[in-house]
């Protein structure tokens, strides 16, 4: 199994170019692992969730939507930041800001988002974006889970 | 299945020490109106999301305080709101049973059908469980006077203990007596929470245990339990036992990290709770029935943070404990007592960890 190509969106000339590209990759089976998805609008990556969950060419798996959906259907403990770990320098840090939480951002706590996210919306800046990725992919996994029992 | 702890009543004839829901204000009786809604709402919610299951425990206060006449209009509005609309309807009672008497017997017979089963309080040590206006032994006349009746009508109960400190050098007697006077009753010990009267400082300073405590007792109690055969009625170590041995995941709500999903409590004003010791304590209350339903419970902020709490723990204070499975942070309205946050994991973490060790470590390692 091949390893998958690190993807940056931002390095294209348009987003509509980066995902021609990405279709292009998947298209041909290739993974992706995107790197930048907290820089994208929030209509950009909802673009990449549909073109992942619902059109055909999407043969290759993108990475991190994959892992998610695939902790979503299987009620995986795994979350945003195992999906995008921060680098070795981070680690404290973050941890620091996950037992803070309740404190720095109370809303995390009250949000549906929260099993997959765990407040890492709230430290990449993307939070806004992540609220309207991570309902599409929790509702796909029920869709899944509905027809795996039919 | 849905439990709901409904509470007709926050009236009581017991005074008990440590009561965890006594309060000073006037006591509230359930109108039939409000049970009526009641039952509506937790029928459609056991209808959309339950498989058309409900279990109903009659709770208190103390519930056979109520008239005949409450229970009559009660069991007809049970058929007309519940049973009749398809739903397999199981119910309990948790009383201090010194108002079963051969005139209410037949009320818990109707209630309780083949399958329910009375849940009660009880202490062998005087002063702690008293009745209001009465001589001191006179609950324990009473009570044992109810089980004799409960065990010549079929009815099957259950006993539970509160572990306090003045009972901490007596436990395996305790255990004993329990085991040898009602070996077919369910056992269930607890430790008492700091709550109700319980919280006034001289009962707290007379009977309250620390977490370290509560783990040596439950180490001391295994023993007893262990001794006795392992009988699987007996709680907590039964279910634990089950779990540690064969992997059955049978836990009762305080640890089975799934209470948001499997319990509700209703005061005698038709507030909805997230449990009955919430109810009690005032915690997590979702609303009135006169004004919710069910799509307004299901999504109710309390829900979210409630399912939540269990990934924040396991992600901070409990990421690396090997015992997560046996507790999920356990009961949280033990972590707000102990901390006043709902984040919070129980304050009886260190005793129960020591418990784990002591007993299931060592199983693992032989």
């Amino acid at each position: 199994m091949t390893q998958p190509t690190p993807f940056h969106c931002r390095s294209h000339a348009s987003f509509d170019a980066a995902l021609a590209a990405i279709r292009r990759l998947s298209r041909d089976g290739q993974a992706v692992v995107l790197r930048d998805l907290d820089l994208l609008e929030s209509r950009e990556a909802l673009a990449l969730v549909a073109f992942f969950l619902h059109d055909p060419e999407a043969k290759g798996a993108i990475e991190p939507l994959a892992g998610l959906l695939s902790a979503a259907l299987h009620r995986q403990a795994l979350s945003l930041w195992d999906l995008l770990p921060p680098g070795d320098a981070e680690v404290a840090v973050t941890e620091a800001f996950i037992r803070d939480l309740p404190l720095r951002h109370p809303e995390c706590m009250h949000c549906a988002c929260f099993p997959l996210c765990i407040g890492y919306g709230a430290w990449a800046g993307s939070c806004g974006m992540w609220r309207e990725v991570l309902p599409r992919l929790g509702a796909a996994a029920r869709e899944l889970r509905l027809l795996r029992r039919e | 299945m849905t439990t709901l702890i409904l509470k007709p009543t926050d009236a009581c004839n017991a005074n008990c020490r440590y009561c965890s829901a006594a309060s000073a204000a006037p006591s509230r009786n359930l109108g039939p109106e409000l049970l009526q809604k009641i039952f509506t709402l937790f029928g459609d919610w056991s209808r959309r999301f339950d498989g058309n299951h409900l279990k109903l425990i009659w709770h208190g206060g103390e519930p056979l305080l109520m008239p005949p006449e409450f229970w009559e209009q009660a069991f007809r509005l049970e058929d007309e709101c519940l049973t009749k609309r398809g739903i397999a309807l199981e119910q309990g009672i948790q009383t201090n049973a010194t108002r079963i008497t051969s005139e209410t017997l037949p009320i818990l017979q109707r209630m309780l059908g083949r399958l329910g089963t009375v849940g009660t309080s009880y202490d062998p040590m005087p002063g702690i469980r008293e009745l209001k206006g009465e001589r001191e032994g006179a609950y324990a006349e009473q009570w044992e006077a109810a089980m004799g009746l409960l065990r010549g009508a079929g009815i099957r109960y259950g006993i539970l203990y509160v572990v306090h400190r003045a009972s901490l050098p007596h436990l395996k007697e305790i255990y004993a007596r329990f085991r040898q006077q009602h070996p077919e009753a369910g056992l269930r010990f607890n430790p008492l929470y700091r709550q109700g009267r319980a919280a006034q400082a001289r009962s707290w300073e007379d009977l309250g245990i620390t977490s370290e405590e509560w783990g040596r007792a439950l180490i001391e109690l295994h023993g007893a339990w262990e001794a006795d055969g392992r009988p699987g009625n007996v709680l907590p170590f039964g279910p634990w036992w089950r779990l540690h041995q064969k992997g059955h995941w049978g836990l009762s709500c305080e640890c089975s990290g799934k209470c948001v999903d499997s319990h509700f409590g209703v005061g005698p004003d038709g507030s909805v709770y997230l449990c009955g010791r919430s109810s009690d304590g005032g915690t997590f209350r979702f609303g009135s029935v006169v004004d919710l339903d069910i799509e307004a419970l299901h999504a109710h902020p309390h829900r979210q943070l409630l399912a939540n709490r269990l990934v924040f723990l396991r992600r901070t204070t409990c990421r690396d404990c090997p015992w997560w499975l046996y507790c999920h942070g356990g009961c949280v309205n033990d972590g707000l007592l102990a901390s006043g946050s709902p984040l919070a994991p129980t304050g009886f973490c260190a005793g129960l960890r020591s418990y784990f060790e002591a007993v299931f470590a060592r199983e693992s390692a032989s």
